[in-house]
C-alpha cells in the first residue's frame, strides 16, 4: 500500500510546491555564489585502453555535484552537503537562483536533478567527448551556497552512462563497427546499479559571495576500454575527472587541455544601474546567434553609472587561432551596445578591456509572421536574428555578410509561421524588449529557414514603435522568404527494394554548406521514389555573401542494425553535382530545370577510415582543422581533428559505406592570424579580428576496405545481409582502413 | 494508461492518479484490489526530449507500429505519443549548418531509454525503443496538441476521445501526438490542460491534419476540442 501512495504524495507535492527550477531571479542572495561549469575532454588517462579504436565516445550526464567536506579521497554519494548543479532547466534559464544563463536547454528536471517528474523522465545531456577535445563546452551556471568546496562529482546515467561508436576492426573476433554500443562501467557497483558517479578532489573557492561568477572547468577522461568482440556486448568505460590547475590528478598537464579564456570589460550608462534596469552581457559565437553565456552585471554596480565585469568563456588555443566572440550589452529600458568579433585564446585574459556604452531607452516589442513568398503559407521553425552594429566598425548591417554586426535578439516561428514563441514569467518572450533605435539608425532583421533564401528586412523607429519595411503595420514584421524547388528521384541499386527511408540533402556546390534535406521513403517492393524539396533560388546569397548558382545533391539510406536505426549508412551514397539552382522569380517559385536521379544506392556494408593529418615536425596541429569526405566532388561528411598536444593529436576518424569507388578526403583549415608559432599581438577594442574561414589545404584519395564474412560468429545481424545466404550464414563485419598519407 | 471516459473535470485527478498507478503496477484489474474496472494494461507512455542549443530548427520523423509523424520545430521541444503502440523509431535532423548540439532523449514510462546527439551541420540523431522496422504510414487522422507556452510551464493534461483518455505531464513547449483516436475511425477529441507552475497564460493549438482547428491562449487551464 505504501508503494501505491508514494506516487500520489509525489504528485500532490509537485502540485503544491511547483518546480523549484522555476525560482529564477536576477538577484543572487548574499549567502550564495555563482559557479559556471564547463567540460573539456582528454583521452590520455591510464584507463584509456584503446581510444584510437573508436569514432565517437559519448557520456550521458545527469549533473555535477560539489561537496565542502574536507575528508580526503572519495566521499559517499549519500554524504551530507552535496550541492547539485543539474542540466539547464529552461530556455536559457538555469536551475536555481542565478544571474548567469547559457544558450542551451537540456530539458531540466524538478528538484535536484536526480528527481524524476511524473511522466517526463529525468533530463540528461549527451556529451560528445571528441567535440570538446579542442574547446570546452559550458554545461550550466548556478548559484550555490557560498563556501569553499573540496570535492567535485560527475553524475552519469545509472543505466546507460554513455554510448560509443567503434571504428571498423582490423583484428577479429570483433563486433560490427560504426554502430552505437552502450557503454557500461568497468565495475558495476553497487548492484543493482544505483547512481554511478565519478569524483575528484579540488579546492573550489566560492566563498567570495554574490558579486563574482567563478568558472569551474572539469576535464573528463572516459577511460574507454577495448572495442567489443560481439555486436551484443557493451563497451567498458572507467571515467575520471579532474580540475585543471587544481586537482593533483590532472593528466596531462593543465596547459595541454583547453581552458577558459577571460574577457574583462566596462559598461557605462547615462543613468545609474538599478534592479528595475538590470543590464546583462551576452557572449555569442562570432557571426551567429549561438549564445554561449549571458551574465548580469554584479549586484555591487547598482546605484553606479560604471560597472566592470569579468566573463570566463571557452576558447581554443592561441596557436590554433583562438575563438572569436560577439558581445552585446542589453537590458530592460536600455539601448543595445555591441562589440563584434573579439578573439579570445585558451587560458588568456584579453589585453584590452571591452567597452560598452548603454543609455536609458524605451523598449518595445514586435511580432509577425514568416511566409513562403511563393504561396503565402507560414514557414515553421524559421529563425529571425535582429542585428545591431558595433558602431566602432559599421553603422549599417544591411550588407551580406554583415561585418561588424552582432545578433542582439533571436526568435523562432511556430508551426504556422508566427513569431515569437511564447515566453513566460521567468523567461521573457523574444523581441519583447527591443530598444527603439536612435534617430538616423536602424536594425536589420535577418530571417533564415532551411530551403529558403536568406532574407534581410530593415527595422526602423516609427514614433513609439518599430516598423519593418515593407510591413505597413507598426509593431508587426511580416517576412516573405523566396525559394526554388528541386525535384528528382532516389533509386536503390543491387536489387534492393523498399520499404527503406532515404535522406536527400542539397548543398552549395563544392562546399559542405547544406541548404536543406528531406526524408523520403522507397515503398515496399519498389526500388525508387520521387522527391520534392525547397532549395534557395539562384539569387540567394549564403552567410558569406556568395551567390549560389549551383547545388550538389547526395542521398543516403537510413539503415537498421539488429532492429536499431544507425547514423552511419551501409548503402553507397548517391550523388549528383553541379545542379543549377532554380531561377529566382517574383511570380511564384521556379522548379529547377534538371531532375536529378540519385541512383545506385547499393548495400555494401560499413567501412571506416582513420589516420593522422600531416604535421610538419615541431608544429602543433591546428584545432580548427577538419577532414571532409567527398564522392565525385560532392562533399558528404565532415569530422574534426583531435586537439594539439592530445594523445590523439592530429587524428581524424570517419565512418562511411565501403564503396568500391574511391572517396576523396579533403583537409580544411582556418589559417590563423598571426601564423602558428608567432606571438599574438593585442587586439584593440573595436578592431574586428579576422573572421575564421576554413579553406582546403590538401586532399588524398582513399578506397575503403569492404566487410568480411566472419563465420565463427554466425548467425548474427548485419547492416547488410549476405545475399544470397550461404550455408554458414556468417556475419558480415566491416573492416577498418588506415588513412592515406599526404593529407 | 487508459480509463473509461468520464466528465472531464471530475476525471482529471482520478485519471492522473490511475495513470500513475497503472504505470507502476500494471493496470486496473490486475493489481488493484479494489478493482474499479477491468481496463487492460497498456504500454507505458513514450516521450521524447529534443534539446540542446535553444532555437535550433529541426525536422523529425517519429513512428510507432501504427503511425508516423513528420515534425518541424525548434529546440527545446518535448514530444509525447498518446495511445502509443511500440516499438518506437525516431530520427531527428538539424536544419542548421553549425556545430551546435542537438540531443535526443527517448523516454518510456519513467525511464530514460536512450540518448543520441549530433554536433554536425544538418546532423542526424536516431533513436528507438524496441526493435523497429520501416517507418509506419503517416498518421491518419493526424491529431496534435501543441502547447507552445508559457515556456517552461509544467502542465498536466487529459487527452481523450470518445472511448478512452490518457494523462500526461510535460513541460512546454510540448507536442502531444494522438495516435489513432477512436481507433482511427474519426470522432470527437478533446484535451484538458492544467498549469502547475502558473508562469503565464497557456498558448495551445489543436491541429487536425495540418490545420489549426482550435486555439486557447487564456488562463492556466484550457480545454480544446475537435469533432
Amino acid at each position: 500500500m505504501a508503494i501505491l501512495f508514494a506516487p500520489v504524495i509525489l504528485i500532490l507535492g509537485l502540485v503544491l510546491i511547483g518546480d523549484s527550477n522555476q525560482a529564477s531571479s536576477a538577484t543572487v542572495p548574499a549567502n550564495k555564489a555563482e559557479v559556471a561549469v564547463a567540460f573539456s575532454s582528454t583521452f590520455a588517462g591510464q584507463n584509456d585502453v584503446s581510444p584510437t579504436s573508436f569514432q565517437r565516445v559519448l557520456l550521458n550526464v545527469v549533473s555535477v555535484r560539489l561537496n565542502a567536506s574536507t575528508t580526503a579521497g572519495n566521499i559517499s554519494d549519500f554524504a551530507a552537503g552535496w550541492v547539485t548543479i543539474g542540466v539547464p532547466a529552461g530556455v536559457g534559464i538555469n536551475a536555481g537562483i542565478s544571474t548567469v544563463q547559457t544558450g542551451n536547454n537540456f530539458g531540466g528536471s524538478s528538484g535536484n536533478g536526480n528527481n524524476v517528474t511524473i511522466g517526463t523522465g529525468r533530463a540528461e545531456i549527451q556529451i560528445d567527448l571528441g567535440a570538446i577535445q579542442n574547446i570546452a563546452e559550458v554545461f550550466n551556471a548556478q548559484a550555490v551556497p557560498a563556501r569553499t568546496y573540496h570535492h567535485v562529482e560527475l553524475v552519469l546515467d545509472p543505466v546507460t552512462p554513455g554510448n560509443v561508436v567503434p571504428l571498423c576492426p582490423q583484428t577479429f573476433p570483433a563486433g560490427e563497427g560504426c554502430i552505437s554500443y552502450k557503454a557500461q562501467f568497468a565495475t558495476p557497483t553497487p548492484t543493482p546499479a544505483g547512481t554511478l558517479s565519478i569524483q575528484t578532489e579540488a579546492t573550489i573557492d566560492l566563498s567570495k559571495g554574490n558579486n563574482v561568477v567563478t568558472p569551474l572547468l572539469i576535464q573528463i577522461d572516459p577511460g574507454v576500454g577495448t572495442p567489443p568482440t560481439s555486436f551484443s556486448q557493451g563497451v567498458s568505460i572507467n571515467p575520471s575527472i579532474c580540475v585543471p590547475g587544481n586537482s593533483a590528478s590532472c593528466t596531462p598537464t593543465a596547459s595541454n587541455v583547453p581552458q577558459l579564456g577571460v574577457i574583462t570589460g566596462t559598461v557605462t550608462d547615462n543613468v545609474a544601474f538599478s534592479s528595475s534596469r538590470s543590464v546583462s552581457i551576452t557572449a555569442l559565437n562570432a557571426g551567429t546567434n549561438n549564445i554561449v553565456l549571458t551574465q548580469a552585471l554584479s549586484n555591487s554596480c547598482k546605484g553606479k553609472k560604471t560597472c566592470d565585469f569579468v566573463m570566463s568563456l571557452p576558447a581554443a588555443f592561441a596557436i590554433a587561432g583562438g575563438t572569436n566572440y560577439d558581445f552585446v550589452a542589453s537590458g530592460k529600458s536600455t539601448s543595445y551596445a555591441a562589440v563584434a568579433n573579439v578573439n579570445l585564446s585558451s587560458g588568456v585574459i584579453n589585453s584590452t578591456p571591452l567597452s560598452f556604452a548603454v543609455t536609458s531607452k524605451t523598449t518595445v516589442s514586435f511580432t509577425g509572421k514568416v511566409l513562403d513568398a511563393c504561396n503565402g503559407i507560414g514557414v515553421p521553425a524559421a529563425t529571425l536574428n535582429l542585428l545591431v552594429p558595433d558602431t566602432t566598425i559599421t553603422k549599417d548591417c544591411s550588407a551580406n555578410p554583415p561585418t561588424g554586426c552582432v545578433v542582439a535578439a533571436s526568435a523562432s516561428t511556430d508551426e504556422t509561421g508566427l513569431y515569437p514563441l511564447p515566453g513566460s514569467g521567468v523567461n521573457p518572450t523574444p523581441f519583447s524588449m527591443v530598444p527603439l533605435p536612435a534617430v538616423g539608425t536602424s536594425y536589420e532583421l535577418v530571417t533564415t529557414a532551411a530551403g529558403y533564401d536568406r532574407t534581410f528586412v530593415n527595422v526602423t523607429k516609427n514614433a513609439s514603435s518599430l516598423e519593418c519595411t515593407p510591413t505597413s503595420t507598426s509593431g508587426k514584421c511580416y517576412v516573405g522568404l523566396p525559394h526554388g524547388i528541386m525535384t528528382g528521384n532516389v533509386t536503390l541499386g543491387g536489387g534492393d527494394t523498399g520499404p527503406l527511408s532515404v535522406l536527400v540533402a542539397a548543398e552549395d556546390s563544392g562546399t559542405n554548406n547544406i541548404e536543406n534535406l528531406i526524408l523520403v521513403t522507397v515503398p515496399s517492393g519498389g526500388n525508387t521514389a520521387p522527391f520534392t524539396m525547397n532549395v534557395p533560388d539562384d539569387a540567394n546569397q549564403n552567410a558569406s555573401g556568395e551567390t549560389i548558382a549551383d547545388l550538389d545533391l547526395f542521398a543516403s539510406t537510413q539503415d537498421l542494425f539488429n532492429g536499431a536505426p544507425q547514423q552511419a549508412t551501409g548503402h553507397t551514397f548517391a550523388v549528383a553535382g553541379d545542379i543549377a539552382a532554380p531561377a529566382a522569380s517574383t511570380s511564384g517559385c521556379i522548379t529547377a530545370s534538371q531532375n536529378p536521379n540519385l541512383s545506385g544506392m547499393t548495400c555494401v556494408g560499413h567501412g571506416s577510415v582513420a589516420g593522422l593529418i600531416a604535421i610538419p615536425a615541431g608544429v602543433q596541429p591546428p584545432s580548427t582543422a577538419t577532414v571532409v569526405l567527398a564522392k565525385d566532388d560532392v562533399q558528404i561528411e565532415t569530422v574534426g581533428v583531435a586537439a594539439p598536444d592530445s594523445l590523439l593529436a592530429g587524428r581524424y576518424a570517419l565512418c562511411a559505406p565501403a564503396d568500391p569507388a574511391a572517396y576523396t578526403l579533403i583537409r580544411y583549415e582556418v589559417v590563423p592570424t598571426p601564423a602558428p608559432g608567432a606571438t599574438p599581438s593585442p587586439t584593440p577594442t573595436g578592431t574586428p579580428a579576422p573572421f575564421p574561414t576554413p579553406a582546403p589545404v590538401s586532399s588524398a584519395s582513399v578506397t575503403l576496405t569492404p566487410p568480411v564474412e566472419i563465420e565463427s560468429q554466425s548467425p548474427c545481424p548485419g547492416i547488410c545481409l549476405i545475399n544470397p545466404p550461404n550455408a554458414n550464414s556468417g556475419c558480415l563485419t566491416c573492416f577498418g582502413t588506415n588513412g592515406p598519407s599526404g593529407l | 494508461m487508459f480509463l473509461q471516459a468520464t466528465p472531464i473535470r471530475r476525471g482529471i485527478l482520478a485519471a492522473f492518479l490511475c495513470g500513475l498507478l497503472m504505470t507502476s503496477c500494471g493496470g486496473f484489474g490486475s493489481t488493484n484490489t479494489t478493482q474499479p474496472g477491468n481496463t487492460p494494461s497498456i504500454s507505458a507512455q513514450t516521450s521524447f526530449r529534443i534539446v540542446g542549443r535553444t532555437g535550433i530548427p529541426f525536422s523529425a520523423k517519429i513512428s510507432d507500429s501504427r503511425s508516423s509523424w513528420n515534425i518541424t520545430g525548434v529546440v527545446p521541444l518535448s514530444i509525447v505519443i498518446i495511445n502509443n503502440s511500440p516499438p518506437i523509431r525516431v530520427e531527428v535532423n538539424k536544419l542548421v549548418n553549425d556545430n551546435s548540439l542537438i540531443s535526443l532523449e527517448v523516454i518510456n514510462g519513467f525511464g530514460v531509454q536512450q540518448l543520441a546527439s549530433s554536433t554536425d551541420g544538418f546532423g542526424v540523431a536516431v533513436g528507438n525503443f524496441g526493435k523497429v522496422a520501416a517507418f509506419a504510414p503517416p498518421a491518419n487522422p493526424d491529431v496534435r496538441f501543441f502547447v507552445k507556452g508559457p515556456s517552461e510551464e509544467l502542465f498536466d493534461a487529459l487527452i481523450e476521445d470518445t472511448a478512452q483518455g490518457e494523462v500526461v505531464e510535460s513541460h512546454a513547449p510540448a507536442l502531444l501526438l494522438f495516435d489513432s483516436p477512436t481507433g482511427g475511425n474519426g470522432g470527437r477529441v478533446d484535451g484538458t490542460f492544467t498549469a502547475v507552475n502558473f508562469l503565464g497564460g497557456f498558448n495551445i493549438d489543436l491541429i487536425y491534419n495540418g490545420v489549426v482547428v482550435d486555439t486557447d491562449i487564456t488562463g492556466t487551464t484550457a480545454i480544446l476540442k475537435a469533432n
